[in-house]
């Protein structure tokens, strides 16, 4: 690959509810590993991914089957850039990852000596951020869209 | 999603035989952990070796695993392969679940601390 020159390297469409994020995580890891990527950051890769799909599932379809979502991996000298677009509700401007992953949502928090209130849940966002080194969303034309920048190892 | 128990006396092993724990069988993990330990008294260790994947959907369900059994039995993690490690660390949740290398590990007696 050209330093410098980003590629396409992997598109994806889904459709909710229909065991297609697993499918597509294994694809991503089978595309990745014609790189010269360490599995670490592969596992970054599919755990920001499997985030971001879930929460379109569960929060831009509301649960709806059969949803669409598409997925474009971009790989470049210095990082690899997922795109990724759906056509549900829009992301709430509390939620809305802002562009910068140090600002916003973060773990959730709570007592770990009250096992009751430990979190089943709210970790998605959180883990993103940190995997992520920059995240940018957009409502356009009815969609969101979702830039994720996942800065490659050296 | 597969998953057994087998007693060792003070403690029971469930293993889970699904290579990953995400959102599409975290209630199938919950109900079927249900089935296995509910009616038990001992700790559970959970034996993840098998597990490659675990996203935080999954993470839920194994904090709902550990709140099944209540706060007289721990739930203890085992087999910790590296990207499930890493959603662990990464959420913070490894500090409030003790975790070993293996089931062996586990089982072990704990060590007298000599003052």
């Amino acid at each position: 690959m050209k330093a410098g020159r980003a590629t396409v390297i992997a598109r994806y469409r889904l459709r909710s509810g229909s065991g297609d994020v697993a499918r597509v995580l294994d694809g991503i890891g089978r595309d990745l590993a014609a790189f010269d990527l360490p599995q670490s950051y592969r596992d970054d890769v599919r755990i920001v991914v499997a985030e971001v799909l879930n929460n379109i599932e569960e929060h831009a379809y509301a649960g709806v089957a059969g949803k669409l979502a598409d997925l474009t991996l971009c790989l470049g000298a210095e990082d690899l850039v997922l795109r990724i677009t759906d056509r549900g509700r829009a992301m709430p401007a509390a939620a809305s990852p802002e562009g910068d992953p140090l600002i916003g949502t973060d773990l959730p928090r709570f007592d770990p000596m009250r096992m009751q209130d430990w979190p089943e849940g709210g970790f998605g966002w959180a883990l993103v951020r940190r995997l992520a080194t920059r995240v940018t969303y957009r409502r356009q034309g009815g969609r969101n869209r979702l830039e994720i920048v996942m800065t490659r190892p050296d | 999603m597969e998953m057994h128990f087998t007693d060792h006396g003070e403690a029971g092993v469930v293993t889970v035989a699904a290579d990953r724990v995400d959102a599409a069988i975290a209630i199938r993990f919950k109900e079927t952990f249900r089935t296995l330990v509910a009616e038990g008294e001992t700790d559970i260790i959970l034996d993840l070796s098998q597990v490659t994947f675990l996203d935080s959907s999954g993470l839920g369900a194994v904090v709902a695993a550990q709140k099944l059994i209540g706060p007289d039995r721990r739930l203890i993690l085992v087999g910790l392969q590296p990207a499930v490690d890493k959603v662990m660390t990464l959420t913070r949740m490894n500090t409030v679940f003790a975790i070993h290398d293996s089931v062996a590990d586990a089982l072990a007696p704990e060590p007298v601390l000599r003052p």
